[in-house]
This record gives C-alpha cells, sequence and structure tokens, in this order.
C-alpha cells in the first residue's frame, strides 16, 4: 500500500483505474464469446484490450458531456458493473470460442515448460522496465511533450475548452492531430488519483506491452508450438524498440498490440465463431486507429491488399455486409469520425501529415531518400536489430512453399506496404530528425506480426507440416 | 507433426532457421538475464522512494545530461510556481531559433498548467515588454527590461520577468 501511495495513487484509486477497465474488458470479451478456455494465455491480453477500449469511450463521453473528474470513477464503476452483469446475463447464449482438437501446433512437455518459463521471464523483464522507469517523473520526449501533456490539459479544463483550443492553435501542444487513446487513459488514471500524477499514468499505456507479450506468445504458440514461440517472445521482449516502448508511454506498443490482435484474429479466423472474429477484429481496429496515425496508414494498406487478393480469388464481386460486419465497423467509424471532427474544429496540423501528392516530390528529394535506405539498410545489418526483419525478409524471399501460412498471406505485402509509406513519410518530412528520432521506432510497430508470420511458416521451413488442417484457404470474415 | 519432403535449398533454410533460432534465442536470453540481474538495485527503489524524490533524481539527470548545475531546473521550476500563476503563459524571449526552444521542453509540461510560448523566438527587433511574464535567456536583453518590466526570479542563465 505504500508503495502505491509511493506512486500517486491511493488503493480506492488503484482498484479504481484498474479493476474498471479489467472488468470492463472481461465483460466486453464475454459478450463477444471469448472466456478464459478460449487461450488461457492470450486471455489477459485481449481483455487489456478491451477494457482500454472501453475506458477510453467512457472518457471520451465523460469530456463531451462534462461530467466531473471527481465523479468518473463511481460513475464508471457502476457503468462496468452493469456491462458485467449484463455480460453475465447474455453471456451464457454465446458459444465460446474454442480451438478444435489438433489445431494447435503441441509440444512436448520440455518445449511447454520451456514456453511457459520464457513467458514468465519475459513478463517479469517488461514490469520491470516499467518499475525501473517509474522511478523518474514523465518530463521529456513524446511523452511528455505530448501524449501526457494532452491528457493534462483535458484534465484540467475538463473538456475540450478555450485553453485545449489555444494550445492547439500557438503549438503549445505539438502533433495535436494524433488520435487520443494514450491521453484519455493518462486522463483515466488522472481522475482516480483526483489530480495530475507525474508517474502513474504511464502504467496504463506501458500495459500494453505485457498485454502484447500475452497476446503474441498466444498466438505463435498456437502456429508453431511451444519451443519456437519461446524464441521468438524472447527475441520480441530483448529488442531494443520494444524495451523503450515498455518504458515510455507512446503509441507504439499500442499499434503493436492492435495490428498483432487483428493479424491474429484473422488467422483464427476459420475455427472460431463470427461473433468472436467479428468482434475482437473491431476491438483490434479500433485501438489500431485510436493509438496513433500509423494506424489508419497501415489499415489502409492492409484493406488494400486484401481487396487485391479478394479480386485475385474472386473478381469484382464483394458480398452484401451483414449487420454483424456493420455492426463491427461502427466502433473504428466512430473513432475516425471523431478524430477528424477533432483536427477540423481545432483548424488542427500535424507535422507528419501525409498527402498522395508528395509521393510526387520524392524524386526531387533523392538525397533523403538515400539517406532512408541507408537507414533501412543498416537496421539489415545490424547485429542487434536485423534478428527479426533480417528473418522475415530472407523467409518472404527464399521461402515459396507456404500452405501453413495462407491465412496471413496478406502480411509480407502488409509489411512491404509499410516499409514503403514509411519510406515515403520520412523523405517527404524533416527526414534527419525523422530518421533519429521516428524510423526505427515506427518500423518496430511490425515486428510483432513479422514474428506471427515466420511462427506461421516455421513449421513448414523445419519441414514438419500439420498432421490436422490447421486453416482454412481463406479466413471467414463475412 | 510430420516430415515432408525437401530439395537441398529448403534443407539450407531449414538449418539457417534453426541456426537463427539459436542464435537469437541465446543472445536475446544473456540480455534479458542482464536486465534481471538488476532486480535488487530497480524493485526496492521503485517500491520505496517518495514523490519527491522521483521528481529530485529525474532533475538532476537531466541537468547533468545537459551539463547544466545540479539544481539548475529545480530552481527555474520552483520560481515559475512561486510567481506565476496558473494558466498564464511565459513568453521565452533570448533564443535566437525557434528550434532552440527544445531545451525548455522537459520545464512545459512540469510547469503545467502554465504555458510556455516561443511566439517571441526570435524575438522582434523593436519589441518592449508588455505586462506579460517573460523567461529571459539572453543576459544582453536585461537592459531593455529593466525599468519596464519587475526582476521576479533569476539563476545562472535566465531571469523571471513581469
Amino acid at each position: 500500500l505504500d508503495a502505491l501511495a509511493l506512486m500517486e495513487l491511493t488503493l480506492t484509486g488503484f482498484l479504481f483505474a484498474f479493476g474498471v477497465p479489467l472488468v470492463l474488458g472481461v465483460a466486453i470479451l464475454r459478450l463477444i464469446g471469448i472466456a478464459r478456455r478460449t487461450d488461457r494465455v492470450a486471455y489477459f491480453g485481449w481483455a487489456y484490450l478491451g477494457g482500454a477500449i472501453g475506458i477510453a469511450a467512457l472518457e471520451s463521453l465523460r469530456l463531451l458531456v462534462g461530467i466531473r473528474a471527481e465523479h468518473a470513477p463511481v460513475a464508471w464503476s457502476v457503468v462496468a458493473l452493469g456491462v458485467g452483469g449484463f455480460a453475465l446475463w447474455r453471456g451464457r447464449d454465446v458459444p465460446v470460442a474454442q480451438e478444435p482438437a489438433g489445431d494447435r501446433v503441441a509440444g512436448g512437455r520440455f518445449a511447454q515448460l520451456l514456453f511457459r518459463g520464457v513467458l514468465a521471464l519475459t513478463l517479469v523483464v517488461a514490469f520491470q522496465r516499467i518499475l525501473e522507469t517509474s522511478l523518474e517523473i514523465v518530463f521529456e520526449g513524446d511523452e511528455a511533450a505530448f501524449w501526457s501533456y494532452r491528457a493534462k490539459l483535458l484534465f484540467d479544463e475538463g473538456g475540450f475548452g478555450p485553453r485545449y483550443a489555444r494550445a492547439v492553435a500557438d503549438e503549445t501542444l505539438p502533433n495535436p492531430t494524433y488520435p487520443l487513446l494514450s491521453p484519455l487513459l493518462q486522463l483515466w488514471v488522472f481522475d482516480c488519483a483526483g489530480a495530475i500524477t507525474h508517474v502513474a499514468n504511464r502504467f496504463p499505456v506501458q500495459l500494453a506491452t505485457l498485454a502484447l507479450l500475452l497476446c503474441a506468445a498466444a498466438a505463435y504458440r498456437r502456429l508453431c508450438g511451444p519451443a519456437i514461440a519461446a524464441v521468438l517472445i524472447l527475441l520480441l521482449a530483448s529488442w531494443m524498440p520494444f524495451r523503450t516502448s515498455c518504458k515510455q508511454a507512446n503509441g507504439e506498443a499500442l499499434i503493436a498490440l492492435c495490428a498483432l490482435v487483428a493479424a491474429d484474429v484473422v488467422a483464427r479466423a476459420g475455427v472460431w465463431p463470427r461473433r468472436t472474429v467479428l468482434g475482437l477484429l473491431s476491438l483490434s481496429v479500433t485501438g489500431l486507429l485510436w493509438s496513433k496515425r500509423e494506424g489508419q496508414m497501415l489499415l489502409l494498406i492492409a484493406l488494400a491488399v486484401l481487396w487485391v487478393q479478394h479480386w485475385r480469388a474472386r473478381g469484382f464481386a464483394l458480398s452484401r455486409p451483414s449487420r454483424g460486419v456493420a455492426l463491427a465497423c461502427l466502433a473504428p467509424v466512430l473513432v475516425l469520425f471523431g478524430t477528424w471532427l477533432h483536427n477540423r474544429m481545432f483548424r488542427a496540423h500535424g507535422s507528419h501529415e501525409f498527402e498522395l501528392a508528395a509521393l510526387g516530390r520524392i524524386w526531387e528529394r533523392r538525397d533523403e531518400l538515400r539517406h532512408v535506405l541507408t537507414a533501412l539498410l543498416d537496421v539489415g545489418f545490424d547485429a542487434k536489430m536485423c534478428a527479426i526483419p533480417g528473418a522475415f525478409a530472407l523467409l518472404v524471399l527464399l521461402h515459396r512453399r507456404r500452405s501453413g501460412a495462407r491465412a496471413l498471406d496478406f502480411l509480407p505485402w502488409v509489411t512491404l506496404g509499410f516499409v514503403l509509406a514509411l519510406i515515403a513519410a520520412m523523405v517527404r518530412g524533416d527526414t534527419q530528425g525523422l530518421l533519429i528520432t521516428a524510423f526505427t521506432r515506427v518500423l518496430s510497430q511490425g515486428l510483432p506480426w513479422m514474428c506471427l508470420w515466420i511462427a506461421a511458416v516455421a513449421p513448414e521451413v523445419l519441414g514438419r507440416a500439420r498432421t490436422a488442417p490447421q486453416e482454412p484457404s481463406e479466413p471467414r470474415l463475412s | 507433426l510430420s516430415p515432408t519432403s525437401r530439395g537441398a535449398l529448403g534443407k539450407t533454410i531449414a538449418a539457417s532457421f534453426v541456426l537463427w533460432l539459436t542464435w537469437g534465442g541465446l543472445v536475446s536470453l544473456a540480455s534479458l538475464g542482464k536486465e534481471v540481474a538488476s532486480a535488487p538495485r530497480v524493485w526496492p527503489a521503485a517500491l520505496t522512494r517518495s514523490p519527491d524524490e522521483r521528481w529530485e533524481a529525474t532533475l538532476e539527470r537531466q541537468d547533468k545530461k545537459e551539463g547544466r548545475a545540479p539544481g539548475y531546473l529545480t530552481a527555474l521550476l520552483r520560481a515559475i510556481a512561486e510567481h506565476v500563476p496558473e494558466h498564464e503563459t511565459i513568453f521565452v524571449i533570448g533564443l535566437r531559433e525557434r528550434r532552440a526552444m527544445r531545451f525548455l521542453l522537459p520545464v512545459q509540461p512540469l510547469a503545467f498548467p502554465r504555458q510556455l510560448s516561443g511566439k517571441l523566438v526570435p524575438l522582434p527587433a523593436n519589441w518592449q515588454p508588455a505586462g506579460e511574464c517573460y523567461l529571459c535567456l539572453d543576459p544582453a536583453l536585461r537592459p531593455r527590461l529593466e525599468g519596464r518590466a519587475r526582476l521576479l526570479a533569476s539563476g545562472s542563465d535566465w531571469t523571471l520577468w513581469r
């Protein structure tokens, strides 16, 4: 309890800050057909995602309606209990998603022990990084300059008032066009503490790294078995940008988590009920769009790749979206609309706006292009950095038989599109500055899904194919 | 699981993949092991240090990083908290480029809800103080402020005026 007080939260504040999102997350998962037995490892990672989106939605409502900060913890606890009760009542009729027997790559006892040991180690190390960062207050870098600064502005004013508008207008708030998930999560901690905090507000964003480890471990183990999954999460946890994500309340881990969960859902689409697939996909895409602007870029690239794949397989015919698909699109569309409306109302301009017209200027800035490509090669040849992207690139180029990863065939193309978009964004901006501050950090958002694809092809690469069919030829999404 | 047939390329890829997994796994394990070894230093400190100690440690580290005397940021923040009312804007003067505001970025979030503004960077040639709060970082500007503004506080290379 003393330790909680030292981190600026009372026991009640702590229970509100983390209990309410947990109840919300568990309830949301139950309503879309996910229980602990669906996947014991990923469960709390998914619950974090559901809880984060749920509490951010409620905090948005607080800002829009004008609910006072001191009333929010009790009000949202009642709402969370209500949603929890509704989930208990309605959830009995919702079928729980479960993997059919033989669908998961099994491992021996030693492999299972290795997996559990490595997962525990990586979680402990990630938690220790969070503790280590708590020794210092939020005061520098992006987390202070705009993520938590924005939360402070919203808490201070209780909404999007004149002081917030002035901070956007006179540029004391950098990057005002960024989506609001991280500031809203920090605002929730301020509400629970009853004041602006300088350490505790990092926690809800940092927890995304633990959720990412849980979701990644479960997804990898399902595809390639516990032994290889153990090595992949070791690689992920020790990568420098992931280490940075554990230490800062930025949006990188949130984006990486949402992108990984979305790709994992696509891989599981053939074996889960449709309600679960659409529900978790909706949550992850909402999180992707609400975390950082790269989320919009990533979703656009993924949709383009999936559309081309669909067009090659079935021509232009698109089936009419069902009610479920329309419902699943509701939350992402609301987030997109909300972000657009915010930027329009406050005439916000970002430093990294990306227009298609800018592509035409890339050739004019070919010197910058050379710098960016050199930076990309640096990552490729740096022993500390190349392990995952290097292996991913080599496997994509050399390993041609990929029946085991058919449902994830889109990932190499999405990665290519993501890297090209990143290069274009770097070339048209302040290239030198962006290369130092953003390049590796943004590139790291793709690591978890690169590992997911590696996990999917690993059994075939090692000459071991599944005896039971793992995925249908195409995910059933509509 | 059942083995499938492979050619020479397949076997080479498989062998390289196993090597990569082994190398990556061992290097990562060693790196995480090193981090875990620092647990006796990190855990007790994180669970016992007071909020004030966390502030002081952070500001001291930042002073050291920027090559400033210890206590520089603490004194500046204390002066701002004591002399500038909440929600007031402090105009920074005495910087040549707007980019130079970067060194003040740590002050901005910690001085909240006071706001630091870089609107007067660079300073217009005919500028005169006009009843606002100014953080001056250039001693050469002092004559222009003296008589027209009141000195609120000062530090090694900064003065705070109204």
